[in-house]
């Protein structure tokens, strides 16, 4: 792209898996206006330095690597010749949809018909866990390490231990050992790991890694570089640590896998709505945001598995943009979600969001058991066949049912599930003849067991 | 790698039968099973603990044929960025640090494309290596 321009229909914002879906889709439905902006000199996002497979199985039904799911869709999306800017940074978007960029091509603004959030999320980093000790080198992300690792070449260290379960450091611990590290150990705060159980296996038992449950880090060590860290047992239930129990692990790297946020700084600044639960936008069905003609998409909305299910969500996303686009007649949800602020992430339960009695809007509030749920909200005047609810349960349920009941406790649709676990999210489909009429009030999703 | 320990979000003593040979953790889906593996007076293996017919399966690849996806870098002459490459299916867990060697002794150069591949029939298995990235 030589010129910036001055008007774009639909800018998508973040060139990973979500971003390019997202655009390919909207050309599919007819769009020729669109342009893609990515801050990277790549595209493909953080798919390029996941070298692992097991990416596409569902969306392509083969199982590729990660550079090679981004490959499929940057090669589908260079051929399309979709406007793309690389190197470039969405500094702010107003509530009006005005994008302010920085690019090779200087600072310009950029008025857009709509737009898709699809930046994606970051790494939970040290400082939002306090650990004590001091700050030598040696303590990073498990995402920075794997970027170091997989995109670099550059081992962060030789003697490993990792703090958090995730997938992202179930998978760092079988890389590292691969090219020659010790990965002395796994910590991880809750009773159950957080990553897949074929992680858990192929990931740490096939190389003896010991996974320590109900552990957390309670200081590191070093002065210029890391020497160790101090290990501590936590109470089940209140999960603070035994400082009676400690035991120190010599290691010259600490990594961190211990939570992913959505990077949701532009969209508080357009006005959007944040879910203190998700940290990413409220949406409803058609994953528009508070703010009329925003749409999300992606880990930006919230945290997902399986990139198959963020490439589909998406086209989702495209799809409501241009159905925006197109039909300026039906009535864009107003900016009433809530009351527009983002409360305190501590104090705030998912259900105790309140809710304004809007005629247009039915809220889905997470109730007992569940953690969080998308989409939040139902636009009643756009009732889809089926409706998808991806949720995340509060712990670990064997033998549960999920239930969706309306505002009177009538149950709407029930679902028996051996094993729901916060590891993994969930999903229920509620299919359009299962709809009730949709009178005023609120559903709720709850786990029964 | 070495024997399948057991997974240790399970009490694997109140689970498993005390004469099994070894116990497998289901990777199926998130229960996480634990098969336990006994043989029967002819030598069969039986299989006992999973709570669907998926686990049984699991445990006799796990038991008689295990294998593992692998994927890896190689570094390449002329190139900052190393190259990530893996098998063109998943290798036989007894040889994997074998296809460890023997993929990181490979030297390569560019042009190299996603797809391309690299090393045919690795170990005598019929496995090949292929590159999954691009270095133009």
């Amino acid at each position: 792209m030589k010129v910036m321009p001055e008007k774009v229909s639909l800018v998508i914002i973040g060139g990973g898996p979500a971003g390019l879906a997202a655009a390919l889709e909207a050309q599919r439905q007819g769009l020729t206006d669109i342009l893609l902006i990515e801050r990277d000199q790549q595209l493909g996002g953080i798919l390029n330095q996941c070298i692992h497979t097991g990416f596409g199985l569902h969306y392509f039904g083969e199982e590729l690597s990660g550079p090679e799911y981004a490959d499929r869709f940057s090669t589908a999306f260079t051929t399309a010749g979709i406007a793309c800017l690389l190197e470039s940074h969405v500094l702010e978007i107003t509530p009006d949809r005005v994008l302010t960029v920085i690019s090779p091509l200087g600072i310009r603004k950029i008025a857009a018909g709509a737009v898709i959030l699809a930046m994606g999320c970051r790494e939970r980093p040290r400082g939002a866990l306090g650990i004590p000790g001091t700050r030598c080198a040696g303590v990073l992300t498990a995402g920075m390490a794997q970027r170091l690792l997989n995109l670099q070449g550059m081992m962060p260290g030789q003697s490993i231990v990792i703090l958090g379960s995730g997938d992202i450091g179930l998978i760092m611990a079988r890389r590292l050992t691969l090219e020659g590290a010790k990965v002395e150990a796994v910590v991880e705060l809750m009773p159950y790991s957080s990553g897949l159980t074929r992680n858990v296996v192929q990931c740490l038992q096939d190389y003896e890694i010991p996974l320590l449950l109900s552990h957390t880090v309670v200081e590191t060590h070093g002065r210029e570089r890391l020497i160790g860290v101090t290990l501590a047992p936590v109470h089940p239930q209140s999960r603070k640590p035994d400082l009676a129990q400690t035991r120190f692990i010599a290691c010259d790297t600490l990594l961190l896998s211990v939570g992913l946020i959505p990077e949701n700084e532009l969209s508080l600044g357009a006005g959007v709505v944040l879910d203190p639960a998700t940290r990413g936008p409220r949406v409803d069905q058609r994953l528009g945001t508070s703010q009329p003609g925003i749409f999300a998409c992606g880990n930006v909305l919230h945290v997902h598995d399986l990139v198959d299910d963020v490439s589909r969500e998406a086209e989702q996303a495209a799809r409501s943009a241009v159905a925006f686009l197109n039909e300026t007649d039906l009535p864009a949800p107003q900016a009433d979600f809530s009351t527009g602020r983002l409360p305190d992430q501590h104090l705030a339960a998912p259900a105790g969001w309140p809710f304004p009695e809007q005629p247009s809007l039915l809220p889905i509030l997470a109730g007992p058991g569940i953690r969080s749920v998308v989409p939040q909200l139902i636009s009643r005047d756009r009732i889809p066949e089926t409706l998808r609810l991806a949720f995340r349960p509060a712990r670990v349920y064997r033998s549960a049912s999920i239930c969706l009941r309306d505002g009177q406790g009538q149950l709407i649709i029930k679902s028996q599930r051996r094993i729901l676990t916060p590891g993994e999210e969930a999903r229920l489909t509620i299919p359009a003849s299962h709809w009730p009429a949709v009178t005023a009030g609120h559903w709720q999703l709850s786990i029964e067991v | 790698m070495s024997k399948p320990t057991p997974d240790a979000n399970h009490s694997p003593d109140s689970l498993v039968s005390p004469d099994s040979l070894t116990t497998i953790t289901c990777t199926g889906c998130p229960m996480g099973c634990l098969v336990s593996v006994t043989q029967g007076p002819g030598g069969e293996w039986q299989f006992s603990g999973a709570q669907c017919p998926r686990g049984d399966i699991h445990a006799r690849q796990e038991i008689t044929h295990p294998v593992r996806p692998l994927t890896t870098l190689i570094p390449v002459r002329g190139s900052r960025i190393p190259l990530s490459v893996k098998t063109s299916q998943p290798v036989p867990k007894a040889l994997f640090w074998d296809f460890v060697d023997q993929i990181h002794r490979l030297e390569l150069e560019r042009p190299i494309h996603t797809g391309d591949i690299l090393a045919e029939n690795l170990l005598g298995t019929g496995i090949a290596l292929l590159a999954t990235r691009t270095l133009d």
